[in-house]
């Protein structure tokens, strides 16, 4: 909890300082084929789960 | 009571019949990128398109369990190392790495390769590549020393519990020593589950199975073909006709969802927190933006809520961090009620700026002069670049927009080159630490605040892993 308080505090004085103005932070939408299958997309971010070692097609 | 067991008893069989219908190998799979990788070399790139396109070619040392959909310290599993283990201090993390394992083109995957890997980045031995992207995470990386062919031990100045997050992060590969950044960039070589057959910038990256990959049975598909298709309407239209198998990022909204379920009564969709934020970003290091209350104007002047309706349902006010419901670590909008520009009394916060900004000089008859970067990648950097050149005209800040591609606005950012940017910042990790990286923060003051936020993360002497539910 202690290191959350930290990062909060610095996350705090960033956008009271106007360093970096953040305007929003985005959600994506992604859809594919039911026969696509084996694919996870990750929930917490874009950068992970793109090996697709465990994927197959049900075709 | 007899009959409930025979009924769960089915059921059971019926999930292992299930279970047991094998996976099947081959085929390739289709998928379009919103965006041309400029380069196939990791390490020299920021654009998660490179990153979708290339991360099958490579391993990590650990990796985020990809059959669990939220990438968190509990679920990282070995990928080339097989075990680890940190010191006492918590200050020397040696790993045990798997034998046997080829690069691509047949040679032997060794401890010298990870050490290598890391002594580029840490820029302590010559790479040939032309950017090092990610330098900034490791910072608090002493050295990296082998014991034999498969063992490494990182060393670190201080504690730091986020380490093995970082290493998990999907831009964390094990480079091959022995092969030049010349051809990383071109056509790289992994340790990993497909092989670059070809890439044609601006056009696809074609990927075959690695029939020698080291882990048994993977991976099922023939390969991956990662087509470039830049409009959003093509993407959306090319996975309705079956013409590819998945969409991407930035296709797809809460609002035409509705039209793909219509369209493609069986496809998958889902939701997930991105670590993209929409960002105005201002070079503070040249007049007038080094004064604080230029900078206090500005964000007094941009109305959050205009932007996140812009991303129509995709977005959420935030801070540095990953905001909930994704992240764990960002502050919620109630926090960020009292912070200028966050307030929904824009007039008010308007009549303030202009106040701000007469004291600082300019006014009606003096407007303040500036360009506004972009790079146009999808409608979502236009709507942004737009809102924030409208708006700021109403506080005397005027100027044109520029556009420019993605590698010379990065480029623009880490020289200082720009005034006032635009841009869609992404953090490789919802960990704090990677918030450092100089293209997520792009402004020098951010990424001295965003270094003592590390620094605050790694003088927890705490070894237990961080929760990132």
């Amino acid at each position: 909890m202690k290191r959350k308080q930290l990062v909060q505090a610095l996350d705090l004085l960033l956008q009271q300082e106007a360093a970096r103005l953040t305007m929003y932070h985005s959600s994506s939408t992604a859809c594919w084929h039911s026969y696509v299958k084996g694919y996870v997309r990750a929930k917490n971010g874009i950068y992970t789960h793109l090996r697709m070692e465990d994927v197959w097609l049900d075709k | 009571m007899k009959a409930l067991a025979q009924s769960l008893g089915a059921i059971l069989l019926a999930s292992l019949a299930t279970s047991v219908v094998a996976q099947k190998s081959g085929g390739t799979l289709r998928v379009p990128l919103v965006t041309s990788p400029p380069t196939g070399s990791l390490y020299e790139e920021v654009s998660v398109f490179v990153l979708q396109a290339f991360a099958p070619v490579f391993n990590n040392l650990v990796v985020y369990d990809e059959q669990d959909e939220i990438a968190r310290p509990e679920s990282i599993k070995p990928d080339l190392a097989t075990s680890w283990s940190w010191s006492a201090d918590n200050k020397v993390l040696t790993m045990k790495l798997r034998e046997g394992v080829k690069w691509h083109d047949g040679k032997p995957f060794t401890s010298a390769d990870v050490q290598c890997t890391w002594e580029m980045i840490l820029e302590k031995r010559s790479s040939n590549w032309r950017a090092n992207q990610y330098k900034e995470w490791y910072t608090n990386l002493k050295e990296v020393s082998v014991n034999g062919p498969h063992e490494v031990r990182f060393m670190l100045e201080r504690p730091q519990p986020s380490f093995l997050s970082l290493l998990a992060a999907g831009w964390s590969a094990v480079y091959p020593c022995h092969v030049d950044g010349r051809v990383m960039r071109q056509k790289p070589i992994g340790t990993g589950p497909f092989k670059v057959a070809e890439f044609k910038p601006g056009d696809a990256v074609r990927l075959v199975k690695n029939t020698e990959y080291w882990k048994p049975g993977r991976p099922y598909l023939d390969g991956i073909v990662y087509r470039v298709i830049p409009s959003t309407a093509t993407r959306l239209l090319a996975f309705v006709s079956g013409q590819v198998d998945m969409t991407n990022v930035a296709t797809v909204t809460p609002q035409t969802v509705k039209d793909v379920y219509a369209q493609v009564p069986n496809a998958v969709c889902s939701s997930s927190g991105t670590m993209v934020s929409g960002a105005v970003l201002i070079n503070h290091s040249v007049a007038p933006f080094d004064n604080p209350n230029v900078r206090r104007a500005i964000s007094l002047a941009l109305d959050r809520n205009a932007f996140v309706m812009s991303r129509q349902g995709e977005g959420r006010l935030g801070g540095a961090m990953m905001s909930p419901p994704y992240g764990t670590w960002g502050l919620t909008p109630a926090q960020l009620e009292a912070v200028p520009g966050f307030g929904k009394d824009t007039e008010r916060n308007r009549t303030e700026a202009r106040k701000l900004m007469e004291e600082a000089g300019y006014g009606p008859n003096k407007k303040l002069k500036v360009t506004f970067l972009v790079t146009p990648l999808t409608t979502f950097h236009i709507a942004g670049v737009t809102l924030t050149q409208g708006q700021l005209r109403q506080i005397y800040i005027e100027g044109e927009i520029e556009q420019k591609e993605l590698p010379i606005f990065i480029g623009a950012m880490m020289k200082g080159a720009y005034t006032i940017a635009y841009g869609l910042p992404g953090a490789a990790s919802t960990i704090p630490t990677s918030r450092s990286t100089t293209v997520s923060s792009a402004t020098r003051f951010a990424i001295t605040a965003a270094t003592a936020i590390a620094r605050s993360m790694r003088r927890s002497t705490s070894s237990r892993p961080l929760s990132i539910p």
